[in-house]
């Protein structure tokens, strides 16, 4: 494109237009480790979704000849004490690992979002009183608060995603006033006050675009510890109740038996672990598609115990 | 000048703008008077101009007027009345203004389309169907409507800034402020903007407020001149009488700084360099607060701080030697 | 310096102040009316009911029983927990030994080992070794301690039985017992700690070594290992002694899951039994403990940092 002022500028050529949202899934499957970690993430929705369709078995179905049978063509992941198929309850209990993940990260997300968009917009007391409460709340070790929480709300799927989520919405918090503070003085708020703009107008349409990338990002690489957050307190008796499968509490019951049926306790773990993977790397990958600036300055240690 | 008794479109009565500021490691807030008692008043069609150094107030000023913030005193009328009444009376009233920023992208959000921000202050006001006035007006300032789709940085500096300017008028304002905005424009594109405008005011009958530190795009464009220094203004006239014969040292110097392509004005330049910086603002000289620079200054200059005074004929200077000086000025340039 | 310790020190106070106000407000919502839990199930009269009550100091309004229960608190009276019987703070007497004595092994296991591996890390940086610790360390961050605690069970069960199965043990009845049983637990927390010092030394040590002075000592011909810990390491404590107060969340959470899985009589175990029985007075009592716990070791580590770092001193 060549600018020449003396020649009309109206008429100087343009480059193509690009619409943004093929643009950045596009990107997110280049990345090696997006289609990677997306793919993994998928098969766990997959699991979750249609999980009650694909398990061999009832996960709650009993087979009282096979207690605490090792693995083997008929279980493939062999049976717990009372005589249910691993498999099923593994995939089962997919459901709610994804959708804790889901529902915590969500939550965390929208409620973090509000009250960092509105600290670093509206600034003065607002943001103190906000800003203060938040840091108390982020003073606290992770687990604790969840456990916390929870032992406050009670235990129960939904309470435990509440109780996550209210321990992780500082983060988003701070990241989204951050970013409302980084476009606070920019002219177009200006413009668009003269213009006449209603206030919420403008955080919607000017400050909110500019605040989700990097939430976007945050939320993805929480999703891998909300994820294991939920099987922290599932395995200490603070998630859904039995017979529900649920990894965390698999992996508890599955200690009692861990020498004669050690089964019980790998497979969920494999579970666990490979979707924490699957969250990482896809978390990662998005990383690097919105924000290619930033160094891989490796993983940070802050994941829940 | 109201000479048919009517009043004013804008009216701007002693306004005052003042800050506290905390200097790293003080114990108190100082306080920074930004505008610091101006005066002025605006009519329908006319263009305003005001010229002044960085630091002089300009900026607040313009945010003032159109009400991106509040005085500490004084009142801005539109018509007659206050712009900051409470309710939806004020707010309709500090609606009749827009603003250009020095930022030719400045008013445009860089993640939508130029369209879709020339189109807001009219989706503001409540008009569904947009797409036709942007069309419009995109035309009026000489632009290809086919640039609506793009995003601001795919548009050239002045491309960015007649955007800016379609956006301002769109929802029909009575009054534009311009806040520098052809200052970051090389001179060739500052001269087609300025033609722009002049057209646009023609065809339009909006009012500007331009303000500048360049005295010739300011004198070009404005049928009125005013001074601002320190937050004050210093000299105020109709702009021919002004372009003939400034009053105020202030402005003389920074018209004889000013580059014009005229050998006999640039031979006779001299050396009528102000001496000095520009004194803080928190901290304005006693007395004339130009007295630190200024080549006439005596003692009386020190100690009492000069009003506005008419010099004969409307032409406001604020000076206790205004008219010596020009005087002095004159026998110079017929001496070359 | 000492003004700047009294500001700390008031600080600190209110905030435990807050802390105390929010762990009663937190124990006061938990679900589950403490006087039913005392009075029993079977239909109890509307008297015994408030008599009930008025014992527990239930019936007065909520900012008086906060007020009451903090200066019980402060003289060590917790109150008595209707689920056992016993009064809080015998519980507790018995439990907080056995959890600090396991947060300070663990803090000593991992600073003894991480910080010469983080040292030895930084030294070596970049080579076959050091990529292979890397790589296993970022394993063990990211796994839950829990399931680390679980995959040491599966090893201990094949190949140590004596490490596995062995159920707490004092010191004061057997030592050899006690050592037994706290080994496993310890090197569960032990394990993700030990690799966060040693990756928070080895980064903190990696941005000392390349400092000029760094250079100037070894080309003067000062010994190496000298170089290493005197100048290198002095400079690098106070980012790692910062991380260490950080970690101090994370063992917190740790113990608890720890205590759970080897069956550990310690604090964490107690409030997970107290959550799980609705024991309301016990459950406030240990979250203030570990609440007060948390936040006087962050003031004093960050009361430490000046110390360390003379730039710092003259704030």
């Amino acid at each position: 494109m060549t600018v020449n002022s003396t020649s009309d500028p109206a008429t100087a050529a343009l480059p193509p237009r690009q619409t943004r949202r093929p643009q950045f899934l596009d990107h997110l499957m280049r990345h090696k480790g997006g289609a990677f970690g997306l793919g993994i993430m998928m098969l766990f929705v997959l699991l979750a979704v249609f999980g009650r369709l694909i398990a061999p078995y009832d996960p709650n179905a009993s087979d009282y000849l096979s207690l605490l049978a090792p693995p083997s063509g008929e279980h493939w992941f062999g049976t717990d004490e009372l005589g249910r198929d691993t498999l099923s309850r593994v995939i089962d209990g997919s459901r709610i690992a994804v959708a804790v993940a889901f529902l915590s990260v969500s939550i965390a997300m929208a409620v973090g979002v509000v009250i960092g968009v509105i600290a670093g917009y509206f600034g003065g007391l607002i943001d103190a009183v906000l800003n203060r409460s938040q840091d108390v709340l982020f003073a606290f070790p992770t687990l604790l608060l969840a456990i916390i929480l929870v032992a406050v709300l009670g235990p129960g799927l939904f309470n435990a995603s509440l109780a996550i989520a209210i321990v992780y919405s500082p983060r988003f918090a701070r990241m989204a006033r951050a970013s409302t503070l980084s476009i606070q003085t920019s002219e177009y708020l200006d413009a668009a006050r003269l213009a006449g703009v209603s206030t919420p107008t403008i955080l919607i349409r000017h400050i909110l675009p500019n605040v989700l990338p990097p939430v976007i990002v945050l939320a993805a690489l929480s999703m891998s510890t909300a994820q294991l957050a939920y099987a922290s307190l599932s395995f200490l008796g603070l998630g859904v109740s039995p017979p529900q499968a649920d990894w965390g509490s698999m992996l508890s019951k599955g200690r009692d038996f861990i020498t004669i049926a050690p089964w019980l306790v790998i497979w969920p773990t494999v579970a666990l672990v490979m979707l924490m993977l699957a969250f990482n790397v896809l978390g990662d990958a998005i990383r690097d598609v919105l924000d290619p600036s930033h160094s891989g300055a490796g993983k940070s240690p802050e994941t829940v115990v | 000048m109201a000479t048919d008794g009517t009043t004013p479109l804008l009216q701007v009565e002693n306004l005052k703008k003042q800050f506290h500021v905390r200097m790293r490691g003080a114990r108190e807030n100082r306080l920074l008077r930004a505008v610091d008692g101006v005066s002025l008043h605006l009519e329908a069609g006319e263009t305003l101009g005001i010229v002044g150094e960085s630091g002089c107030g300009k900026s607040t000023l313009a945010r003032l007027i159109v009400g991106l913030e509040g005085p500490s005193e004084g009142r801005i009328l539109i018509d007659g009345e206050d712009i900051w009444a409470p309710g939806a009376a004020g707010r309709a009233r500090r609606r009749t203004f827009q603003m250009v920023f020095q930022n030719p992208a400045g008013s445009m959000n860089p993640r939508r389309t130029v369209g879709a921000s020339v189109a807001e202050p009219l989706q503001a006001k409540g008009v569904r169907n947009t797409a036709e006035a942007v069309e419009r007006m995109l035309k009026l300032v000489g632009l290809d409507p086919a640039l609506a789709t793009r995003k601001p940085h795919q548009l050239s500096g002045g491309q960015q800034q007649r955007a800016s300017i379609a956006r301002a008028l769109i929802a029909d304002p009575a009054i534009v402020v311009h806040d520098e905005s052809i200052a970051s424009l090389d001179i060739s594109l500052q001269a087609q903007i300025l033609n722009l405008l002049l057209d646009l005011q023609q065809d339009l009958g909006t009012s500007y407020i331009f303000i500048s530190h360049d005295l010739a795009a300011v004198q070009a464009i404005s049928h009125r001149v005013i001074v601002m220094y320190l937050g004050e203004i210093v000299e105020a006239s109709d702009s021919t009488a002004f372009a003939n014969r400034p009053l105020h040292p202030y402005s003389i110097a920074l018209r004889t700084a000013t580059l014009l392509p005229d050998p006999a004005h640039e031979r006779g330049r001299g050396d009528t360099a102000l001496r000095g910086d520009v004194p803080s603002p928190m901290n304005p000289p006693s007395g004339c607060r130009f007295h630190t620079r200024c080549p006439l200054a005596t003692d009386l200059c020190l100690q009492q701080k000069p009003l506005l005074r008419d010099a004969g004929g409307g032409h406001l200077v604020a000076c206790h030697y205004a008219e010596a000086e020009t005087q002095a000025g004159e026998t110079a340039e017929e001496a070359l | 310096m000492f003004r700047m310790i009294v500001t700390r020190l008031i600080g600190v106070f209110f905030v435990l102040l807050a802390v105390s106000a929010l762990v009663f407000a937190f124990g006061a919502l938990i679900p589950g009316d403490l006087t039913s839990v005392i009075v029993g199930q079977e239909g109890a009269t509307e008297e015994q009911f408030e008599a009930v009550r008025q014992k527990l100091g239930l019936d007065k309004p909520l900012p008086v029983q906060y007020v009451n229960w903090l200066v019980n608190a402060l003289q060590g009276d917790f109150g008595t927990s209707p689920i056992t019987g016993r009064t809080v703070a015998t519980d507790l007497m018995q439990q907080i030994p056995v959890s600090i004595e396991l947060a300070l092994l663990t803090l000593l296991v991992s600073t003894v080992i991480g910080l010469p591996a983080g040292v030895i890390a930084a030294v070596h940086a970049n080579k076959r070794l050091d990529v292979l610790i890397r790589m296993s360390l970022l394993f063990t961050f990211s796994v839950p301690i829990f399931v680390i605690g679980i995959l040491l069970l599966l090893v201990g069960s094949r190949w140590a039985p004596d490490l596995f199965r062995v159920s707490y043990t004092p010191w004061g009845e057997d030592p050899v017992m006690h050592i037994r049983s706290m080994a496993m637990p310890l090197l569960t927390i032990a394990f993700p700690i030990t690799a966060m010092t040693m990756q928070m030394t080895r980064g903190a040590m990696l941005e000392v070594l390349h400092n000029p002075y760094i250079v100037t000592a070894r080309a003067v011909g000062v010994r190496e290992k000298r170089i290493q810990y005197l100048h290198a390491l002095r400079n690098a404590l106070p980012p790692i002694v910062t991380f260490i107060g950080f970690q101090l969340g994370i063992l917190l959470g740790g113990l608890i899951v720890v205590e759970q899985i080897f069956s550990l009589p310690g604090l964490g175990r107690g409030m997970l039994e107290a959550i799980n029985t609705r024991d309301y007075p016990m459950v406030t009592a240990t979250t203030l403990v570990f609440a007060t716990a948390f936040v006087i070791i962050n003031a004093l580590v960050d009361m430490l940092y000046p110390l360390l770092d003379p730039r710092q001193r003259g704030r």
